[in-house]
């Protein structure tokens, strides 16, 4: 559940996406709450086609405590860096068979 | 983590809309640009509306952690066309300033626990439960029964590291016991067959019940005021 971490990188652009749409039409509520606009569609780009390397090789670019997102299916066993998926929220993957969308 | 559902014989792609709601993110499916809740997975607007996604169970832990666990493990590459990707966290300011609760400065809806206290959070059949980090420091591993699932969460203090199993296996329910460093793996033993089970992939290692593994449940890892934003109701374990 990663709530605003990106929004709050991105206060000053926020900012700015929110005095436009304020003059624009008034937003979607759901259940109360209001579906805000602050960024374009895909500003932030979800990852497709992911590529991966073996945990040997990733010991070159990850950190002993970086945080992971692990997950397995008794026979593959993935991990994305946590810090890594703040640049994309969402990776349209695989493991096995099943589709996955790897976000949290 | 959700499976993504098969619509019209193949499976939705999700991206980024842009779009907020309670402070958290909103995905659009690439196929019908429905827009949906990133926090409770379901359809809020357009031709799916309604329609849940399955979560998929998966572990917030350390790359340390990850390793010894799964040696074996694929690692996203971090390598791309712009040179090396998250070499560090962009949200380092926004994690440790305790008094930021969202963009929009969220009040925090419960202040018995902090805003920003870190959470696992689940949600069953009829209740959302929180069990926030602060009692895991004291109490790591916990045998519960909630909603009428036999549950087991544990908790590594180095690592941070919860994770939910169900306590059901075959048509036996196990209890838990003794936590402990075994080298470098975190393990616990369950009291009805006395099998040593590695804690956090839930797979035992020796005993009567090697080679079987526990059904890890799908949780999340939140800020407290988060998870009460979207579960007002939900429950707060304490020791």
């Amino acid at each position: 559940m990663r709530c605003v971490r990106w929004l709050s990188v991105l206060a000053a652009a926020m900012a700015v996406f929110a005095a436009s749409a304020s003059g624009a039409a008034e937003p979607d509520v759901i259940q109360g709450s209001p579906i805000l606009t602050v960024l374009p569609m895909d500003a932030i780009p979800a990852l497709d086609n992911p590529k991966y390397v073996p945990a040997t090789e990733a010991d070159r670019f990850m950190r002993p405590d970086e945080p992971v997102l692990g997950i397995t299916d008794g026979k593959t066993a993935k991990a994305y860096s946590a810090w890594q998926l703040n640049h994309h929220e969402i990776v349209n993957d695989t493991l096995g068979n099943l589709p996955l969308a790897v976000t949290w | 983590m959700y499976v993504r559902p098969t619509v019209e014989g193949k499976p939705l792609n999700f991206g980024v809309s842009g779009k907020l709601w309670k402070d958290a993110l909103i995905m659009y499916d690439r196929e019908t640009f429905s827009l949906w809740s990133h926090v409770t997975g379901t359809a809020v607007k357009g031709k799916l509306s309604g329609m849940r996604l399955r979560l998929y169970p998966a572990i917030h832990t350390t790359w340390t952690e990850w390793k010894q666990l799964y040696p074996d493990s694929l690692v996203l590459d971090k390598r791309s066309g712009l040179g090396l990707e998250g070499t560090r966290n962009v949200y380092d300011t926004y994690f440790a300033n305790p008094n930021q609760l969202g963009i929009f400065g969220t009040e925090n809806p419960d202040t018995s626990l902090p805003g920003k206290e870190f959470v696992i959070g689940l949600t069953l059949d009829t209740v959302a439960v929180a069990y926030p980090y602060r009692h895991l420091s004291r109490q790591p591993l916990v045998n519960e029964t909630v909603d009428g699932r036999a549950m087991l969460v544990l908790f590594s203090t180095e690592s941070a590291t919860g994770v939910v199993f169900s306590r059901k296996l075959a048509n036996r329910t196990l209890t838990f016991t003794n936590l402990r460093r075994e080298g470098k793996n975190l393990v616990i033993d369950d009291v009805e067959t006395k099998s040593t089970w590695r804690a956090l992939s839930g797979e035992a290692v020796r005993g009567r019940l090697a080679g079987t593994r526990l059904e890890q449940l799908p949780s999340t890892v939140g800020f407290w005021f988060a998870w009460k934003g979207f579960y007002p109701d939900t429950l707060v374990w304490k020791p």
